[in-house]
């Protein structure tokens, strides 16, 4: 038998436990529905005010573009760092480090089980939008965006769980940590790009933002389903992605190794 | 190769922190923080044989679990040399994985939201277990324990006592020739302990798997395991058959007496240690020595129906060895 029949396992696993939260799933659908309404007041109220376009998006863009973060963030959020944080402290990674599989590989597999019926349901619920404000707002996105965009929302979903995977390794060194991922969160769906397009916060930021990931998680895909980016910005955002990608696994080997050394007691 | 566990001057510390009651103390602690060095484990030395049965038993904080951890390759050893079924477990191979498990009776292995019967399927890929031989086990299991009719419930609604039934399938899908188990019983029902204790039993005997359980219930102790190791403080204190620790650590006996007439305590205290009366009846603790002699005056001077000499109860005799910390 090959090593890969676990993780699929664990993926099969990851789509029926999510099936188990379908209320929950719902819940968390119509909460993201709140944030977005008060960004449509406030941004109703500044292109009320003379100018038709606003840190280079028109009132159209920048409402699609606001809906559309936000369903892009419930779909890359991961909640894995409070899971495997609370993994690290209260043992439970015990169980993990005596069987005869990694505790990463079954943790990304359960993901993305438990992402799969998510993505499905929200790719539709999305497209509903698109094709409503595409109406609309005489924004046209070709459907070589929307292939790409698919391809974008995986990669990023890998994107984020690598990085919520190396914040979780805090753990190994703080026992009280709810508040930093609290923290945390918001900070990476801020910095990410999840409540305003990254140009909101200046020029200066946003290339200082060019340098890190977290833009390619909910900035970069928005972007390429709302058809602000050309094909050839896409085909760079994705590369960008995938660099991040083996970048931030290098990053998590790196400090789960440290955070390991402690946490088997070899001092440090 | 017949030892499946040989340890060697085992030790472990930690390091941890202090701080006094009060704010003015946590801001202290903000700024330097005292660290201070616990030995968990401290220079112990064993062996175990293949296909043996042996307890761990000690008072909550001895070193029983981090002894376990360690044995696991859950944590590394601070000083000593242990091997474990051939391997050093802290190097933590695949192959020394795939041998043994460990069943830790406070934390669940299984899927909360789904059926035990999943996680004990995705338990058959993580082993590698070929498909007819997972059946036949898990065919066994599931008879032995007779948990076949909540194989496919939520393991969330399933009673502690069928929790821990589905975790000892999981944990022995794949033919474990050793399996640790940190308190199996704790919390569980009279008769479910039972159960789980004939079923250890059994498959102890049936597939000879070495089993090292830790436990706080003597009946566990006195019933599975013909070896005994006791820790307190971290220091292996007793190494052997329970039966034995009475000749090892106890100096004396009960005497239980029935009377015809009503005989005042007051009366009997010369005799040895009056631990109950009420006037017909009395318990005496006497030294082993002067068993003989003291029985023999009582049934002069004392209107006795009925007496008995019994052994000291072993929970005593083991709280007795707690209080050690040397070797007996």
């Amino acid at each position: 038998m090959s090593i890969y029949p676990k993780y699929i396992r664990v993926f099969k696993l990851g789509v029926q436990a999510s099936m188990e939260y379908r209320l929950d799933f719902a819940f968390s659908l119509i909460s993201a529905f709140f944030p977005i309404m008060i960004q449509y007041y406030i941004w109703t109220a500044v292109y009320g005010r003379g100018s038709d376009q606003f840190f280079g998006y028109t009132y159209g863009e920048m409402i699609l573009y606001t809906i559309v973060a936000a369903i892009v963030t419930k779909i890359v959020t991961t909640h894995m760092d409070h899971v495997i944080a609370s993994d690290i402290k209260d043992g439970a990674l015990n169980k993990y480090l005596v069987q005869p599989a990694s505790y990463f590989g079954l943790k990304l597999f359960t993901l993305l089980g438990q992402k799969l019926f998510f993505f499905t349901v929200m790719l539709a619920v999305l497209f509903l939008v698109i094709f409503y404000f595409g109406g609309r707002y005489a924004i046209r996105i070709p459907l070589v965006n929307l292939v790409c965009f698919v391809a974008a929302m995986a990669l990023s979903l890998i994107l984020n769980f690598l990085i919520s995977y190396t914040i979780s390794a805090i753990a190994f060194w703080l026992s009280e940590i709810s508040y930093f991922f609290e923290m945390t969160g918001l900070l990476v769906i801020i910095l990410s790009g999840g409540v305003f397009p990254i140009e909101v916060f200046g020029r200066t930021v946003s290339s200082l933002l060019s340098y890190l990931p977290f833009k390619y998680t909910i900035y970069f895909p928005s972007n390429v389903i709302n058809g602000k980016l050309v094909m050839s910005e896409i085909t760079e955002g994705l590369l960008m992605q995938i660099f991040w990608i083996g970048v931030m696994f290098l990053v998590s080997k790196l400090v789960w190794r440290i955070g390991f050394k402690k946490y088997l007691g070899l001092g440090g | 190769m017949k030892e499946a566990i040989k340890v060697e001057q085992l030790a472990k510390s930690f390091t941890y922190y202090t701080k006094e009651v009060g704010v003015i103390n946590s801001l202290k602690n903000l700024i330097y923080r005292k660290s201070l060095t616990k030995q968990a484990v401290k220079d112990i030395t064993f062996s175990i044989a293949k296909g043996e049965m042996v307890a761990f038993l000690g008072p909550n904080g001895a070193g029983k679990t981090t002894t376990l951890k360690m044995l696991s390759g859950i944590l590394h050893p601070t000083s000593g040399s242990l091997s474990v079924l051939g391997f050093k477990p802290y190097e933590r191979k695949k192959e020394f994985k795939k041998r043994f498990a460990i069943v830790m009776g406070q934390k669940s292995q299984l899927w909360a939201d789904l059926p035990a019967a999943e996680s004990i399927l995705l338990n058959r890929y993580i082993y590698q277990v070929e498909e007819q031989t997972y059946k036949r086990t898990l065919d066994e299991l599931v008879e032995l324990l007779d948990v076949k009719h909540v194989l496919n419930v939520q393991v969330r609604r399933l009673s502690l006592g069928e929790r821990m039934k589905m975790e000892l399938i999981a944990a022995l899908i794949h033919k474990p020739e050793l399996l640790f188990l940190d308190e199996p019983t704790i919390g569980l029902d009279v008769i479910t302990q039972q159960r789980v204790r004939e079923f250890l039993t059994h498959y102890n005997k049936h597939h000879k798997t070495t089993i090292i359980l830790t436990s706080h219930y003597m009946k566990d102790v006195e019933d599975l395991c013909k070896r005994t190791l006791i820790i307190n403080d971290g220091r292996l204190v007793f190494d052997g058959n329970l039966n034995q620790v009475h000749s090892a650590v106890n100096e004396t006996k009960i005497v239980k007496l029935k009377f015809s007439h009503s005989v005042e305590a007051s009366r009997l205290e010369p005799f040895g240690s009056v631990r109950q009366t009420d006037g017909f009846a009395a318990t005496l603790e006497i030294t082993k020595e002067q068993i003989q002699p003291i029985s023999r005056e009582l049934l002069d001077l004392f209107p006795i129906e009925d007496i008995t000499i019994e052994e000291k109860p072993i929970e005593e005799v083991i709280v007795s060895l707690y209080n050690r910390t040397q070797p007996v």
